[in-house]
């Protein structure tokens, strides 16, 4: 082979990625999303500032409500209140709708079409097809779009707590509604480990990616997931009864206490109060409105 | 320093793991409050293993051990002997991950006061005393994953500080950090030292020994104690270290002194002179 022939690539097929550039893909975006929230979180801003007690209580308030109403003017509300508080609290808000309206509420309407053209009587539009005729119904449309909306409504207050509040802090407010101690270590080491797994599991695509040298077949490639599943579940193991001896060296006795340092202020009483009155008037709706 | 209470004592210690494979046979040593020890072995010596011994993790498989006067042979995980042990000595473990548990650095450093039941001011208090000799403040809210190695480490000493123990254990200390965060702990272990605190290192870099270490504790491939003395007649004998895989004969160390000599002619064909 001469020195130009190795100089000049043959011309290629375009990569596609495999496994192995997906999933590291897939690894990094988790890390980076984690990140971003935690970055969000710790920037100043109206619900920032807030106590992450009242902001839980005021978001399950407001969900609760939200899953309850039939009426699409509320649940129009808190959209835009969910956007407002978003603004308020200096998120990018081109992403935040992105967030809210490019995932979840998405996929619900897909799920839903059907159900345009199979609830009520109205006919508002008429799909010939060659073996009839499918019905647009005006009723159909409306539970559509009410579902939508909740769907929507329901991601943004979720999006909103999630990049306003530091995830530990949301672990911790959980022992305001008397969920058990226990349950809250575990999942706050859960939510810890995730992240050492996600980089150790990154370390092993790349090593294996480095070191691949010729195409494989695809059984090759399910045994090599299948080994690393395993020398990661074997980690994971070893590095619990580590962990564990690493809780014990610090005293740990199967009482687990945490440290709150929050401060409910007058502006946290405040926004529980709206949220609550909020609901209240998201719930009435349903029997005030036409 | 003889006349200092004895903390450790270990009277032909013996641990298996797997209760056949050896880690640590026939270790007799005394240790005594505010001696400052740097136990050097190559990897796999049983370093590791001693220190979770002597933090009373494991319990020795035969041999008899005491700490701060008291027989600890077997230390129940809930009793209260457990409880009052890991007060007095705390362990930094080799890997920061396994010791940063808790969402944030701050509950970290605070996870062993709560868990000793102290009043929560005097939590908040120890919490920010240990972040600040640290000097990791600006860290407390940050969730470990978004930590570097030399910030995870420095948070791994703050969470035993935090217990303010009267004897502190370190693994391998400064292992995989870049020489500035390295030299950033040395000093920082120093001072702990300077405070009366009891420091026992394990580590194979002989170059931190000096600072960190009055006295040395070899523990040979065949994991038993090779030498123990001062750490300025340990570090210069340089036969001990061969025998230990501390040094490599054709692989030269630069400590606080400058030596020459020359390599075989066969070995290398050249001459090196430093």
């Amino acid at each position: 082979m001469t020195a130009e022939a190795i100089a000049t690539p043959a011309p290629t097929r375009r990569h596609r990625p495999g496994f192995v550039e997906k999933t590291l893909a897939g690894i990094s975006a988790s890390v980076e999303s984690a990140i971003f929230s935690e970055e969000n979180a710790r920037r100043p801003g109206f619900l920032q500032r807030r106590d992450p007690r009242a902001k839980l209580l005021a978001f399950v308030l407001l969900v609760v409500a939200t899953a309850i109403s039939r009426e699409w003017p509320a649940l129009l509300a808190v959209v835009l209140a969910a956007n407002a508080a978003a603004w308020a609290s200096s998120l990018d808000m081109g992403l935040f709708v992105k967030r809210v309206w490019l995932g979840i509420p998405l996929f619900s309407g897909v799920v839903i079409i059907p159900s345009v053209f199979f609830i009520g009587h109205t006919a508002l539009l008429e799909v010939p097809l060659g073996i009839g005729t499918l019905h647009v119904y005006r009723e159909g449309l409306a539970a559509a779009g009410i579902f939508i909306l909740r769907v929507g409504a329901s991601v943004s207050l979720a999006i909103l707590l999630i990049l306003t509040t530091p995830w530990a802090d949301i672990l911790k407010s959980l022992r305001f509604f008397r969920v058990p101690t226990i349950f809250i270590l575990i999942l706050a080491m859960t939510y810890r480990y995730i992240f050492l797994f996600l980089h150790t599991l990154n370390g092993m695509f790349q090593a294996r990616k480095s070191r691949v040298v010729a195409r494989t077949s695809g059984r090759e490639q399910r045994w090599w997931i299948v080994s690393s599943m395993g020398v990661l579940m074997s980690r994971s193991f070893r590095m619990s009864d580590d962990v564990y001896r690493a809780m014990l060296a610090r005293g740990f006795n199967h009482q687990f206490r945490t440290l709150m340092d929050y401060r409910f202020r007058v502006a946290d009483g405040a926004m529980m109060l709206t949220a609550a009155a909020g609901a209240a008037a998201i719930i009435g709706a349903n029997w005030i409105l036409p | 320093m003889s006349d200092a209470r004895v903390t450790f004592a270990l009277e032909d210690v013996q641990y298996l793991y797997n209760r056949r494979n050896l880690a640590l046979d026939g270790i007799s040593l005394t240790i005594r409050e505010g001696e400052r020890v740097a136990l050097l072995g190559a990897n796999g010596s049983g370093k590791s293993t001693l220190l979770k011994l002597l933090d009373g993790l494991i319990s020795p498989s035969a041999g008899r051990m005491s700490v701060f006067g008291e027989q600890v042979d077997t230390l129940d995980d809930d009793s209260d002997a457990a409880h009052r042990f890991h007060r007095r000595v705390g362990l930094v473990f080799q890997d920061p991950d396994v010791q940063l548990f808790s969402p944030t650095v701050g509950d970290d450093v605070a996870f062993g006061p709560l868990q000793l039941g102290l009043p929560l001011v005097e939590v908040r208090r120890r919490v920010e005393a240990a972040l600040t000799q640290m000097d990791i403040m600006h860290l407390r809210d940050r969730a470990p994953f978004e930590l570097s190695g030399g910030e995870k480490k420095r948070a791994a000493i703050a969470s035993v500080l935090s217990l303010e123990p009267d004897v502190v254990l370190l693994d391998e200390p400064t292992a995989s950090l870049d020489p500035r965060t390295k030299w950033v702990l040395v000093n920082l272990i120093q001072q702990l030292g300077q405070h009366g605190k009891t420091i026992i290192v394990a580590t194979h870099e002989l170059e931190i020994v000096p600072i960190v270490a009055d006295r040395v504790l070899v523990i040979g491939e065949n994991r038993r104690v090779l030498a123990d003395g001062p750490a300025t007649a340990i570090l210069e004998d340089r036969a001990l270290l061969v025998e230990a895989n501390l040094i490599h004969e054709h692989l030269h160390r630069h400590l606080a002194f400058t030596h020459s000599h020359e390599h075989d002619a066969g070995h290398h064909g050249e001459t090196t002179v430093h």
